[in-house]
Formats: C-alpha cells, sequence, structure tokens
C-alpha cells in the first residue's frame, strides 16, 4: 500500500512533535525514519497507525490515495510492533498471535480451524513453533520481538508499522534480527515503516532513510544518499562519525584546520570523516598541519588523535600499514590533507556549498 | 499497602519471577538479606518493643474476643448468633455489604481507568478527591448524608413525596457504606493501571478489538489481583463500618441495625457475652479477609514489579 502523509502537523502544548511533514511511502518499500530522540519519529509512526492524529486541520494522510486521517485504528489494517512488544503478558504465545483474527472473526469469516492453522503458519515463519504455549514473561527478548511480529502480521496488514524494532535487545541479537527482518520483508512484500535512532540499523535495513530533527524532515534519500550526500550540517553530524571544522571563506575557497582560520569569524561549517584523510610527513598539496595527541590500534585500522593549527581537535583514521610506514609517534607533526570533505555555508540557508569537493592528495 | 518504595528491596523477586520460580523461594531470600548478621542489643531491645507493644494492643484484645464470647459456653454463643434480631443484622450486613462493593468496583474500575491510562487537567483534584472519604470522619459523613437525604435535608423533600426513604432505612445504610469505602477499590486499582500503560489496550486495538473487548481481554485480566485485593479490603471495611452507619440507621432494632451496631447493642443492654459472640463473627471476617490480603497483596505486587522491570 502507498502511504502519502501531506503537511502534518503536530504539537503537545508547547511542543512542536511535528512541523509540516511532507513523505511519500512507497508500495513494498521499508523506510526508516531516523532521528535523535524527540525529533518526532515515533509521532509520525503512531499517526500513520492511527494512535495519535494530527493538530485539526493541519495535514492530511492517505492510504492508496484515500483520506484515512480520522479513520478509527481497527479499521486501518496495521500491523504494529512495539518497542517493548506490548505482547498480552496473560495469554500464551498462541493466544497473542491469534488475537487479532479472534477479534476480527466475524469479518474475515474464519473458524476455529483456519486460526489455529494461521497461527501455526505465522509461529513457523517467526520460527517459534515450539513456543506455543509458553508466557511471555518465560521468553527471551529476541522471541518475544519475534511474537510480536508474528501477531502484527497474522491480521495480513496492509502496512507494517515498527516503533525501534531492535532498541531493548543486545547487539548480537539485534543484527540477527535484522538480517532476518530484511530477508522477511523480501519475502511478504509489505510495505513497512521502522523508527530508529541507530544510524547503523536504518542504513544497513532501510530502501530509504528519512532523517528527522526537531519534528522536521532534514533529508530523504537512500543508504547510499544520506551517508555520502548528506544535504545539511545535521545530517553529516548524524549520520557516521564527522570531523567538525570552523571554515572561512578566501576568495572563493574555503580554508580550515590552519592557523589563519583561529582568529576570524568562521562563516563556514566543514566535515570530514577520519577515514577521508591522507597523512604524509611531508607538505604535499592542499592540507594543513596538525599534532598527534595519541593513536590507537582498532582491528586493522589505527585511529589517531589529532589537534590542528587552528586549535581544533579531530581524529582521523588510516590503515595500520600506511601508519606504519609514517613511522611516527605522539607529539610529532603531520600533514594532513582531506580527501573529500562537505562544506556548508553558516549566511546562507544550511544548503550545502560543495556536497563533495576532491582536494588534490 | 503494596508500595512502590520496596520495589529495590525486592529485586531479587523479579529475577525470580524472570526464570520462572514462584514466589516463595526469592521471598526468603529478601528476608535473609535484611536480617541483621548478629543480635545487638539494640535490635534485642527493639524487637521487644515492638513484640510487647502488639501482644497488647492486638493479639491480647482478639483473643480476649473469643474467650468472652464463650464465657458462657458453646450454647450461649450459639444462641446469640441465631437469635433472629442477630440473623437479620447479618442479613442486611451481608446486603449492603454487596451492595457497597458493587458500586464501588463499578466506580472503581471507572475512575482507575481514567486516571491511571489517561492524563488531564483536574487530575490531580480528582485523585486527591476520592481518598476523601477516607480523610473524613465517619460520622461526619453519616451526618452529611442526614442533611442531604434527611426528611429536613436538601433533598428531604423531593424524596419524601415520591415515597422514598434513605435516611434510617437500607438504602441510607448502603450509601453510607459506599461512600466510607469509596477509595478502596480505586486506590488499588490506579497504580496497576498507570503501571501497565496503555500500549497492550493500544495493540489490542490496532489488532481490531472494540472497547468492550479491549477491556475484557487485555484491561481486566491484567488488573484481576489487584481487582480482587481492592474487593477483599472493600468487603471487610464495609461489613465493619460503624460510625457513618450508626448516624444514618436511627437503630431500629431487627430493621437497620448491621452487625457492628447490633454488637453495640447488646454490649450496651449488658449482654456482654453475646455482644462478644457476635463481635466474633466480625473478627472472624477481618481475619479471613486478611489472609486473603496477604496473599493477593504478593500476587499483585509482583505483577506490578514484573511490569516496571520487564515491559513485557
Amino acid at each position: 500500500m502507498r502511504i502519502d502523509i501531506v503537511g502534518i502537523s503536530k504539537t503537545f502544548g508547547r511542543f512542536v512533535a511535528l512541523d509540516n511533514i511532507d513523505l511519500t511511502i512507497l508500495q513494498g518499500e521499508l523506510v526508516a525514519l531516523l532521528g535523535p530522540s524527540g525529533s518526532g519519529k515515533t509521532t509520525l509512526l503512531r499517526i500513520v497507525a492511527g494512535l495519535e492524529w494530527p493538530d485539526p486541520g493541519r495535514g492530511r494522510l492517505l492510504f492508496d490515495g484515500q483520506d484515512v486521517t480520522y479513520q478509527p485504528v481497527a479499521r486501518r489494517q496495521i500491523g504494529f510492533v512495539f518497542q517493548h512488544y506490548a505482547l498480552f503478558r496473560h495469554m500464551t504465545v498462541f493466544e497473542n498471535v491469534a488475537f487479532g483474527l479472534k477479534m476480527q472473526r466475524r469479518r474475515l469469516g474464519l473458524t476455529k480451524q483456519d486460526i489455529a492453522a494461521r497461527v501455526n503458519d505465522l509461529l513457523q515463519l517467526v520460527q517459534l513453533e515450539h513456543f506455543r504455549d509458553r508466557y511471555p514473561h518465560q521468553l527471551s527478548g529476541g522471541q518475544r520481538q519475534r511474537v510480536a511480529l508474528a501477531r502484527a502480521l497474522a491480521v495480513q496488514p496492509q502496512v507494517l508499522l515498527l516503533d525501534e524494532p531492535f532498541g531493548a535487545l543486545d547487539a548480537k541479537v539485534r543484527r540477527q534480527l535484522r538480517t532476518w527482518l530484511r530477508k522477511l520483508h523480501d519475502e511478504i512484500g509489505l510495505t513497512s515503516v521502522f523508527v530508529t535512532h541507530d544510524q547503523d540499523e536504518a542504513l544497513e535495513l532501510a530502501d530509504r532513510v528519512v532523517v528527522m530533527n526537531e519534528g522536521r524532515i532534514e533529508q530523504i534519500g537512500s543508504p547510499d544518499e544520506v551517508y555520502n550526500h548528506p544535504k545539511t550540517p545535521f545530517v553529516t553530524e548524524f549520520i557516521g562519525s564527522v570531523n567538525r571544522f570552523r571554515g572561512v571563506r578566501q576568495g572563493g575557497r574555503i580554508l580550515f584546520g590552519t592557523r589563519s582560520v583561529s582568529d576570524q569569524v568562521h562563516e563556514a561549517v566543514v566535515f570530514v570523516r577520519p577515514h577521508e584523510f591522507t597523512l604524509s610527513r611531508f607538505a604535499c598539496g592542499e592540507g594543513f598541519w596538525s599534532r598527534i595527541v595519541r593513536s590507537q590500534m582498532v582491528g586493522s585500522q589505527v585511529r589517531i588523535w589529532l589537534e590542528a593549527e587552528s586549535g581544533e581537535s579531530f581524529i582521523a583514521e588510516v590503515d595500520r600499514s600506511q601508519w606504519d610506514e609514517l613511522d611516527v609517534s605522539a607529539g610529532s607533526d603531520i600533514f594532513v590533507s582531506p580527501r573529500e570533505i562537505r562544506c556548508f555555508d553558516l549566511k546562507a540557508a544550511p544548503v550545502a556549498v560543495h556536497s563533495v569537493q576532491k582536494a588534490s592528495a | 499497602m503494596a508500595s512502590f518504595e520496596c520495589v529495590s528491596l525486592d529485586l531479587p523477586d523479579v529475577t525470580g519471577i524472570a526464570m520462572g520460580k514462584n514466589g516463595d523461594v526469592p521471598e526468603g531470600s529478601v528476608q535473609r538479606r535484611a536480617r541483621p548478621a548478629t543480635w545487638s542489643w539494640t535490635s534485642v531491645a527493639l524487637t521487644g518493643i515492638v513484640i510487647v507493644f502488639l501482644g497488647t494492643f492486638l493479639v491480647l484484645p482478639l483473643i480476649v474476643v473469643f474467650v468472652e464470647a464463650f464465657r458462657q459456653g458453646v450454647r450461649v454463643y450459639l444462641a446469640a448468633i441465631s437469635d433472629p434480631e442477630a440473623l437479620t443484622a447479618i442479613k442486611l450486613t451481608l446486603c449492603v455489604a454487596v451492595m457497597a462493593l458493587t458500586i464501588n468496583t463499578g466506580f472503581g474500575l471507572a475512575a482507575a481507568w481514567c486516571l491511571g491510562k489517561f492524563r488531564f487537567p483536574g487530575r490531580q483534584l480528582i485523585t486527591a478527591l476520592i481518598d476523601l472519604p477516607i480523610s473524613v470522619s465517619p460520622v461526619v459523613v453519616g451526618l452529611l448524608l442526614v442533611l442531604v437525604y434527611g426528611r429536613h435535608g436538601w433533598l428531604g423533600g423531593f424524596l419524601e413525596s415520591h415515597g422514598l426513604r434513605i435516611i434510617f432505612a437500607t438504602p441510607g445504610i448502603i450509601l453510607a457504606t459506599a461512600f466510607v469505602t469509596l477509595p478502596l477499590v480505586a486506590r488499588e486499582l490506579i497504580p496497576t493501571m498507570e503501571a501497565q500503560g496503555t500500549e497492550q489496550e493500544e495493540a489490542a486495538r490496532l489488532l481490531g478489538a472494540n472497547g468492550w473487548q479491549v477491556f475484557f481481554y487485555v484491561t481486566l485480566p491484567n488488573i484481576r489481583w489487584a481487582l480482587l485485593y481492592g474487593v477483599v479490603l472493600c468487603t471487610a471495611r464495609a461489613m465493619g463500618e460503624f460510625g457513618a452507619v450508626s448516624v444514618v440507621s436511627g437503630h431500629i432494632r431487627g430493621l437497620t441495625t448491621t452487625l457492628p451496631l447490633h454488637v453495640e447493642i447488646l454490649y450496651n443492654e449488658y449482654r456482654f457475652s453475646a455482644a462478644f459472640a457476635v463481635a466474633s463473627l466480625l473478627t472472624l471476617v477481618g481475619l479471613v479477609s486478611l489472609v486473603a490480603k496477604t496473599f493477593l497483596e504478593r500476587i499483585a505486587h509482583q505483577q506490578r514489579i514484573g511490569l516496571k522491570h520487564k515491559g513485557a
């Protein structure tokens, strides 16, 4: 099902949770709403589910072109997985999954046998067929997660919504379930939206990522687009680790990192990812001198803490072989040239000046 | 009453639930941890004081009730409780308790639902108002009812013209009892409902359940122990209520005397054995509900902790 969110705003008292949101989710897409807490992503998800409503007259919600803004929850045919699963604790796994079918039995014209067969199929799908008579408190976090998913899928929803689906799980289970959920999505092709604050999760799982901040959408794009071509300073900083430098304009060029920057009012902000630096013992090409504060092996990489001439601290990451070749240690000066930078003009609207600029290495 | 302050102390309970054990094992471990390692003079002295205090103020009177009840033999005891007036009092008390319970369960569920699950202006005020009957003396409650519903009260004329009698009749007694026991069910349910949040209800609605289905399949099963606990508390209190009932009943013998009032009448007539015999019935009710209460409290409390810590 296609979902159109048209100009939706939502306030809680004085707090603006959503500010004029426009978003279209296509049939069969897996979309991530990514943002820090308080960015409005969960509110948006709950509005799509029908658990909240936009402010009166401020926005519409369309399912396949039909206005459903004020349609009651029960009629929307939505599968929803809550962050803490919200399983019915007094019901067994089987009863939990069967609940929706039981409630809609008359409408769907199902017999008891139909329900049992459908629930067993679903339990097989989520690999919990041996746990059907257990109660939620007898299950692990990952298992509860899958019960919640099976319960949401039982009513054959048109849309699957997941609120921080892996938030309450430990790292290993989280990774397993992520892979599994992607596979499941590819198999059943259900239009799905999930909320997360974890950029890795969003980038790894989603077809498209919607980055949200303070009730607004900062950028919509494929994982590759938001990672490699962030459109705003917020997206740049929020996705992946990144160094931030003050920049000044000088004859159509942006200067940063050098001593001359430190005593000027900065006009731009420049971002460089740690792995996008080339280090050298001699000045060559465009770059600036920095002092090594300390270094740390991280697997096959070396992470180096540096201080630029401008006094700003930053982090660079290079391959271990490269580091060994350099043969430098803490306290020595080194020439740093960024291969790629993202630069945002502070005076104009926060639009990229050069989204990616190649500097000669 | 189960309070949240104990949560940290009871943490072993939680692991107990998580591992699917029954509640007894962790209960013991809590006591072990709470017990001081050695008996110092202070602890001996304090324990002594507590034992003496409880002995003189609680246990001794309890024993006296039964001793006095049987002082003149079993036959007198049986005669006292099978006396027609006593039987009417028992019947009236049961009837009043059932009615008060019905009213308060309905009210308690409604109040806890709206106070526990929703946030709205005036919520604090209503929560405070629910506690009013506990803080006001029952005698005052009785007087207030007389002032409103009595023959010369605000609604007295209206009621009389329609042939309705409330004060000095059973409806008045029910009203007074219900008023005094009003908070008992609601107060048990509000924290439970708050702790459970609204997610399960939302999940049920998303799965296509209508309002009643949500209530009967999800909300009610989740609060059943707390509700039962409140009901036990309310019943015990309703049967024993004296002050408010005393004002509105008019003490019409064999007609508007509940068990506590009957005890008072017997006592004032120097029929001590009979008075204690009837009193022993009330005491038994109290003891039974105490046992039930302790049992239910434990279950309800465990459920609440389980919810707080596991979020399932």
